[in-house]
């Protein structure tokens, strides 16, 4: 039997959460928390080597942020998500895992001053560490 | 067999898996997987002629040599080589003929299905245990899993 369509409405709503196991609550509530107890040292071992799910510290996963996450996946039919605190950390993780060494980043110049910035001069500045992120930012005065 | 529900079934009625082609070496997918389902209630069966005990069980060089009922047989192997595995799996009276993602041999599936067999092709089992029944929920994966039901199972 195939797998039931929802609808775009359903999908914003419910998807990346399941009805909590122990209260039932419909909603996703938010998770304040920075860690999380291991049973005991082998399962903290298991979940340091990947080998089981599970989360660790909130800087790293974290129920409510996961949620989020797998809605966004959802919504826009991709694989995974992965959220972060804010639009410079978004543009930091999502282009320091695609580039390597050498590459080079064509951006515009007239994008927000902070996302060029961060190009134009922290990238830039990376050059200069010892393992170095080789990054040539280009500008390009007006992209029509 | 590609359908949540009975993935979920099948993954949740059977608990012995036979692993043919299962490494003892840390690294390898077939013992990453085998050893997830180990530490989630599944006995498993290594099926390896190179080993003596892998995961702290015994090791059958054939699938015809397990003394005891296997209700899964799970294919770490080349899709070529899976027709035979699939008649050992009918042979030996299995009830779910498991090829992981990447083994797709339709033959396979004939044979086994033909001999009374559930089959699932192309997909891995520890994928799905973490997709439909709580792990890979938890780090931003789209599991395509919407439900208005609580959770029976433990998530992880």
């Amino acid at each position: 039997m195939a797998d039931r369509k929802f609808g775009f409405e359903t999908q914003c709503l419910h998807s990346g959460q399941m009805p909590d196991t122990t209260t039932g609550a419909r909603a996703a509530p938010i998770y304040q928390t920075t860690s999380y107890v291991f049973d005991d040292s082998d399962h903290a071992a298991s979940l340091f080597n990947l080998q089981t799910f599970g989360n660790v510290y909130s800087r790293m996963t974290n129920p409510t942020n996961a949620m989020v996450e797998e809605r966004l996946a959802t919504l826009e039919g991709g694989r995974a998500g992965v959220v972060v605190g804010s639009g410079m950390a978004a543009q930091m993780t999502a282009l320091l895992t695609l580039l390597e060494a050498g590459d080079e980043l064509v951006s515009s110049s007239t994008l927000y001053g902070g996302t060029y910035s961060q190009f134009d001069y922290g990238f830039a500045a990376l050059v200069l560490l010892p393992i170095s992120l080789i990054l040539k930012t280009r500008r390009i005065s007006h992209a029509r | 067999m590609t359908d949540i529900d009975g993935l979920r079934r099948i993954l949740t009625e059977n608990k012995t898996i036979a692993v043919v082609g299962l490494s003892a070496n840390w690294w390898r997918p077939s013992f990453f997987a085998a050893k997830y389902m180990q530490d989630h209630g599944y006995r498993i069966i290594p099926v390896n002629p190179n080993y003596d005990e892998i995961l702290g069980e015994k090791c059958y060089d054939r699938i015809e040599d397990i003394p005891d009922p296997v209700d899964v047989v799970d294919i770490f192997q080349r899709p070529e080589v899976t027709p035979a595995l699939a008649q050992s799996a009918v042979a030996i009276g299995a009830g779910v003929f498991w090829m992981q993602i990447g083994v797709v041999n339709d033959e396979s599936a004939r044979i086994a299905e033909s001999g009374g067999l559930e089959v699932v092709m192309n997909r891995c089992v520890k994928i799905e245990h973490a997709r439909l029944l709580g792990g890979l929920n938890l780090i931003g994966v789209n599991t395509g899993v919407i439900s208005s039901r609580r959770p029976r199972w433990l998530i992880y």
